[in-house]
C-alpha cells in the first residue's frame, strides 16, 4: 500500500453505488454502524463508570449503570496508595518510570530513524537494499528470541534493571520501524531537490537539516506517536528487564490487577487501567490521523 | 560540420553502463562557448543520463568531460561551476524565493549584503521581484520556472544545464517560456545544454542539436543540418512533424538521370548524385524520403518538377496549412498544401515533387546516401 | 580529504544503527539458536546437546497444547478480524455522514496497551461480576456466560478481546483500499447493470486482494507474538487452556529454569513468523523496485 496517510472522505468507492435519499436500508446501515460503535466503546465506558463507584456498588451488579454515589477515592488510591507488589505506593512512581523511559527512547530512535531513512534514500551505496531489508525484518521478530541474550547483555553493560537499559532495548527494537517511516517518506521526496542543493554546494548534513528536515514534520509526528504508543504499551520488555525502580506503568498495572492478596478492589483496578491508557489515548485523540498513518506504514510497507 | 570556434564544452567518448546495460555508448559532442546544445531523443535514449553526467550526479564508465579545456570528471557537482534547472524545478519548499536563489551563496559563505544584491539583480532580470518573499507552493508553474532559472542564473556559471524544463507547463506557457529562454540566452551568452524530447523545442532553441537513440549518438549538427540532411532514417523520422514520407524504391537509369520506381509510379530524378548512381548500377533498392512541404499542388504546369496523380484519402486542415494524405495501395504520401485548396476526399490531384530536396538512405543500414 | 570524508559520511551515519541491529537482533538470534542446542537451564551454559531440546520440546504436552491454542486463536482472530474489518469498511464507505466520528471510535482500541484491554475484558467476562451478573441484575436469570473459566472455551475469550482490539485497524486498512478503487470502474459496472451486492462481490472485494494479504501478514505475526493479552486476561489458564508459544517460552525460560527448551521454543516462533514475513517483504520490496 502506498503512503496513503489519511482516508480521504471525499472519494467513497461506494458513493457511486449508493442511491441517495432516505430509505430503510440506510437506516439499518446506520443502526449497524452505531451498534459497533457501542461495542468498541463499551469496555472503556465500563472501566470509566466503575472507577467512580464504591466497591460495594460494583459487587452489587449492574456494570452499565452510572454510579449511585460518585467517588474519586479509587483514583486517588490507584495513583498514590494502592498496593503494587510489596509496596503501597500507587501507580505514580511507575508512571514517572514510564515517562523517563519513553521520552529518551522515542527521541533517540526517531533521530536515528530519520538519518537512516535519509541515507537509505538519498545516499545509496552498494548493499543499501540488504541493510534496509535487515532493518525491516527486525521489526517483525518475536521478541522472545532476544530475551535471554538481552538480559545477559544488560547485565554485562551494568544496565540490568535500569531505565537506561530499557531505553536501549526500545531504541534498538524500534529502529526498524522509524527507519521504515522515514525511508518511505524520503523515498517520495524529490531527489532533484537534493541534487539542486548539492549543486549549491551543500554537504550531507546541511542538505539534511536545511532541505529535508524542514519538510519532515508529518513523518516526525508519525514516528514519535508510533514509538510513544509502542513503548508506553510495552509489557514484555518491562516485565523481563525492569527492576524495582524502573518498572513501567503496564507492568505495575498488571501487578496491581493480578495481585492475589486481599480484597480485589475492582474500582481501583479500573482507575489504574484508565491511568495507564490515558497518555496513549490522549495522543490518539489529539493526533489520530498520524496514528493511523503510522499503523498503515508500519503494517504494510509504504 | 565542424564549426571553426574553439570547443568550450567537450564530451569525449563518454560511456555509461548500469549493471551491464549500456545507457550511453561512446558519445562525443563539442560545443563552442555561448552555444546552445540541445540533446534530443525519445525517452530512454540516454539524454538525461548524459546531462546528469555533465552535472556530476552520475560517474562515467569511461570517457571525459571538459569545460574550457579542463576535465571536470570526478569533480563534485558544486565544484563544476555549472548550474542546473531541473524538470520538477526542485525548489526548496521550506524556503522563500529569495532563500532558494540565495542558498548556494549561503553555503559558500557569501556575505548577506552581497547575497541580497545578487538576488535583486537576478530577480530584476527575470522580473520576479514581487515574488521574492513567497514560498514555492504559492507560485504558479511559470513563476516556479522563473525562480528555478533564477537559482541557476545567480551562480553566474560557465554553463547552464536544463533538464526538460518546460515539460510541466501547459502548451501556451511552454511557448512563452521557450521564447524567454531563448532571449535570456541571447542576452547572457552563456553556454547551455538542454534536454528535451520535443523536437520543436530543439529546433527553435538550439544552435546545435545532438540526436540520441538507445545511448548512441545519431547526429550532431545545426538545426538546419539536422532537418535538411538527416544522417539516417531515425533522425529523419524523429525530427519534423509530420514525419518525413519514406518508401523503398528501386532505381533505373534513364537518359536524364534516374527513375525511382515504386508501386505503379515512376518518378524521374535529374542529375543524381554519384553515390546513388552506384547503387543503381549495383541493382540495390534504396529508401527514398521527402518531407511533406516538398510535395505541392501543381499550380501552373510551367515548372520542370515531376508530378504524380495521387488520390486523397484524408484532409487535415491545421489553420495555416492543410495536410493531404494520399494513398495508392502501398504508396502513401503526406503533402503540405496551401490552406485554401479545394480538394475533397477521393479526388485525384496532381502533386509535384521538389526532387532537389529528396533524401536517400540505405535501405538496410538506414544511413544517408545523399 | 574533505571529499572522501563526505563520501564516507552516509555510511558512517548509518553504521551505528546497522551495527546495533546486526548485534542485538541477528547476533542475538544466533546466540539464542546456540542456546537452543545447549544444556542451559537456569543460566546460559554452553554444553552442546544437539537437537535434544527440540525433541524434548515436542514431547511436552504443554508445548503442543500451546501450538494447538495458537492454531485456534490465530485462525479465528485472523478470520474474524478480516471479515469484520472488511464489512465495517464497506459499511463506512457508503457516504456515512458521521464517518468522521465513527472511524476513530472503531480504531481507538489499537492505541491501548494489551494489558489495559486484558484488564477490562477479564472483568467484563468474569461471570461473578461482569456481563453475566449484569444480565442477572436486568432480570435475565438464566443467562450463563463463563467461558473465561472454562478449560474448553477460555481460548475464545482471548479471541474476543483480541478481535476487539485489532478489528478497527483492519477496517482502516480495507477502507484505505476501498478508497483507492477507481470510481470509473464502479461506474462502468453500474452501466453494465450490475447490482450493488454484485459490484462488491465480483469487482471490489476481489480488488482488495493485496489488502487481505497485508492484513493476514500483520495479524498472523501479531497472533504469534501475542503475550501481553494472555497474561492480563487469563494468565494462560484456567490450567493451560490459553497458553500460547509466547507465554510458554517465557515461563520455561524464566520461571521453570529450562532455558534450553525456552530458547528452542523461541526459535520455532521465529521460524513461524519468518516463514510468513520473509516472502511477503521480499515480494513487496521487489515490486517497490520495479515501480
Amino acid at each position: 500500500m502506498r503512503q496513503s496517510d489519511t482516508l480521504p472522505e471525499a472519494r467513497s468507492s461506494g458513493a457511486a453505488v449508493v442511491q441517495r435519499g432516505f430509505n430503510w436500508q440506510r437506516i439499518v446501515l446506520y443502526i449497524i454502524l452505531l451498534l459497533f460503535a457501542v461495542y468498541y466503546l463499551l469496555p472503556l465506558y465500563v472501566m470509566l463508570v466503575n472507577s467512580f463507584k464504591p466497591l460495594a456498588e460494583i459487587r452489587g451488579g449492574d456494570m452499565l449503570a452510572l454510579p449511585g454515589t460518585w467517588t474519586t477515592a479509587p483514583w486517588a488510591s490507584a495513583w498514590s496508595t494502592a498496593q503494587i507488589g510489596v509496596q503501597a505506593t500507587g501507580l505514580k512512581p511507575y508512571f514517572i518510570n514510564s515517562i523517563l523511559m519513553v521520552v529518551p527512547a522515542v527521541l533517540i530512535s526517531t533521530v536515528l530513524g530519520a538519518l537512516n531513512g535519509y541515507v537509505l534514500t538519498k545516499w545509496r551505496f552498494r548493499g543499501h537494499g540488504v541493510v534496509f531489508g535487515l532493518l525491516l525484518l527486525s521489526c517483525f521478530i518475536p521478541f522472545q528470541i532476544v530475551l535471554i541474550p538481552m538480559a545477559r547483555m544488560l547485565g554485562l553493560l551494568g544496565l540490568a534493571g535500569t531505565t537506561w537499559g530499557l531505553v536501549i532495548v526500545h531504541v534498538v527494537y524500534g529502529l526498524g520501524f522509524t527507519t521504515l517511516f522515514f525511508r518511505n517518506y524520503y523515498e517520495a521526496f524529490p531527489t532533484e531537490l537534493v541534487r539542486a542543493a548539492q549543486m549549491d554546494g551543500a554537504g550531507f548534513f546541511r542538505i539534511f537539516f536545511r532541505i529535508l528536515l524542514p519538510s519532515s514534520g508529518p513523518i516526525i509526528v508519525v514516528s514519535v506517536i508510533w514509538q510513544f504508543t509502542n513503548i508506553w504499551n510495552d509489557f514484555l520488555f518491562g516485565a523481563s528487564f525492569a527492576d524495582v525502580d524502573s518498572v513501567p506503568m503496564t507492568v505495575a498495572l498488571n501487578n496491581l490487577v493480578s495481585s492475589s492478596t486481599g480484597v480485589k478492589e475492582y474500582n481501583v483496578h479500573f482507575a489504574g487501567a484508565v491511568l495507564a491508557a490515558l497518555p496513549t489515548l490522549i495522543v490518539y485523540v489529539v493526533s489520530g490521523r498520524y496514528f493511523v498513518r503510522g499503523l498503515m506504514a508500519g503494517a504494510v510497507k509504504g | 560540420m565542424n564549426t571553426s570556434a574553439v570547443p568550450f564544452l567537450e564530451i569525449d567518448k563518454l560511456s555509461k553502463s548500469f549493471g551491464g546495460v549500456d545507457a550511453l555508448k561512446d558519445v562525443s559532442i563539442a560545443v563552442e562557448e555561448g552555444g546552445f546544445l540541445v540533446l534530443v531523443g525519445p525517452s530512454g535514449c540516454g539524454k538525461s543520463t548524459l546531462l546528469n553526467m555533465i552535472a556530476g550526479f552520475e560517474p562515467a564508465s569511461s570517457g571525459d568531460i571538459r569545460i574550457a579545456g579542463k576535465s571536470i570528471a570526478g569533480l563534485h557537482p558544486s565544484r563544476r561551476n555549472i548550474a542546473m534547472v531541473f524538470q520538477s524545478y526542485a525548489l526548496y519548499p521550506n524556503m522563500t524565493v529569495a532563500g532558494n536563489i540565495g542558498f548556494g551563496m549561503e553555503t559558500r559563505g557569501v556575505p548577506k549584503a552581497r547575497r541580497l544584491e545578487r538576488i535583486a539583480e537576478v530577480a530584476s532580470i527575470l522580473q520576479i521581484e514581487p515574488l521574492l518573499n513567497r514560498k514555492p507552493a504559492q507560485l504558479s508553474g511559470g513563476q516556479r520556472q522563473r525562480v528555478a532559472m533564477g537559482r541557476a542564473l545567480v551562480r553566474d556559471p560557465l554553463a547552464f544545464l536544463f533538464d526538460e524544463p518546460l515539460s510541466n507547463l501547459d502548451a501556451r506557457l511552454r511557448v512563452d517560456m521557450r521564447a524567454e529562454i531563448k532571449k535570456l540566452h541571447a542576452r547572457l551568452g552563456t553556454t547551455i545544454v538542454y534536454v528535451t524530447h520535443d523536437q520543436i523545442e530543439a529546433m527553435t532553441l538550439a544552435t546545435k542539436i545532438a540526436v540520441l537513440k538507445q545511448g548512441c549518438l545519431q547526429q550532431v549538427g545545426t538545426p538546419d543540418e539536422i532537418y535538411s540532411r538527416p544522417a539516417n532514417t531515425f533522425v529523419a523520422d524523429f525530427m519534423g512533424s509530420p514525419a518525413m514520407n519514406r518508401l523503398t524504391v528501386s532505381l533505373e537509369e534513364s537518359a536524364a538521370g534516374l527513375n525511382l520506381l515504386f508501386g505503379r509510379f515512376r518518378l524521374p530524378l535529374a542529375a543524381p548524385a554519384s553515390a546513388l548512381l552506384d547503387r543503381c548500377r549495383s541493382g540495390k533498392a534504396v529508401e527514398f524520403g521527402i518531407r511533406s512541404e516538398d510535395i505541392a499542388q501543381v499550380e501552373n504546369s510551367g515548372t520542370d518538377r515531376p508530378s504524380l496523380d495521387l488520390t486523397v484519402e484524408l484532409i487535415e486542415p491545421t489553420g495555416s496549412d492543410t495536410f493531404l494524405e494520399t494513398r495508392d495501395e502501398a504508396v502513401h504520401f503526406t503533402a503540405r498544401v496551401a490552406n485554401q485548396c479545394r480538394v475533397r476526399v477521393g479526388d485525384t490531384v496532381p502533386l509535384e515533387f521538389d526532387m532537389s530536396k529528396a533524401h536517400f538512405f540505405d535501405s538496410e543500414s538506414g544511413q544517408r546516401i545523399c | 580529504m574533505k571529499e572522501t570524508l563526505q563520501s564516507w559520511l552516509p555510511r558512517l551515519v548509518l553504521a551505528p544503527s546497522f551495527l546495533l541491529i546486526l548485534f542485538f537482533v541477528y547476533g542475538f538470534i544466533l546466540y539464542t539458536g546456540y542456546l537452543s542446542m545447549s544444556d542451559s537451564r537456569m543460566l546460559p551454559s554452553y554444553g552442546f546437546v544437539g537437537l535434544d531440546n527440540y525433541e524434548k520440546l515436542w514431547k511436552l504436552r504443554h508445548w503442543t497444547g500451546s501450538l494447538k491454542n495458537l492454531a485456534v486463536f490465530g485462525t479465528l482472530y485472523i478470520a474474524i478480524c478480516s471479515v469484520l474489518g472488511l464489512l465495517l469498511a464497506i459499511f463506512l464507505d457508503q457516504k456515512i455522514r458521521i464517518e468522521g466520528m465513527l472511524r476513530p471510535i472503531y480504531l481507538y482500541p489499537m492505541a491501548l496497551s494489551f494489558i489495559v484491554t486484558g484488564t477490562a475484558w477479564k472483568w467484563f467476562l468474569d461471570p461473578g461480576i461482569g456481563l453475566e451478573q449484569t444480565m442477572h441484575q436486568w432480570g435475565w436469570e438464566s443467562f450463563h456466560f463463563d467461558w473465561i473459566k472454562s478449560r474448553t472455551h477460555a481460548i475464545y475469550t482471548v479471541v474476543m478481546a483480541a478481535v476487539w482490539q485489532s478489528s478497527g485497524f483492519v477496517m482502516a486498512m480495507f477502507l484505505a483500499g476501498l478508497r483507492g478503487v477507481d470510481p470509473d470502474i464502479i461506474r462502468a459496472a453500474e452501466i453494465d447493470g450490475a447490482s450493488r451486492a454484485r459490484i462488491y462481490w465480483r469487482i471490489i472485494i476481489p480488488m482488495m486482494r493485496p489488502v487481505f494479504l497485508s492484513a493476514f501478514v500483520v495479524l498472523a505475526h501479531l497472533a504469534i507474538k501475542s503475550y501481553d493479552l494472555v497474561v492480563a486476561l487469563t494468565g494462560g489458564g484456567p490450567g493451560k487452556a490459553t497458553e500460547l508459544p509466547a507465554t510458554f517460552m517465557y515461563s520455561y525460560t524464566f520461571t521453570r529454569n529450562l532455558m534450553g527448551i525456552g530458547a528452542s521454543s523461541a526459535i520455532i516462533m521465529l521460524i513461524m513468523i519468518f516463514s510468513i514475513i520473509v516472502p511477503y517483504l521480499y515480494a513487496e520490496l521487489k515490486t517497490d523496485r520495479a515501480s
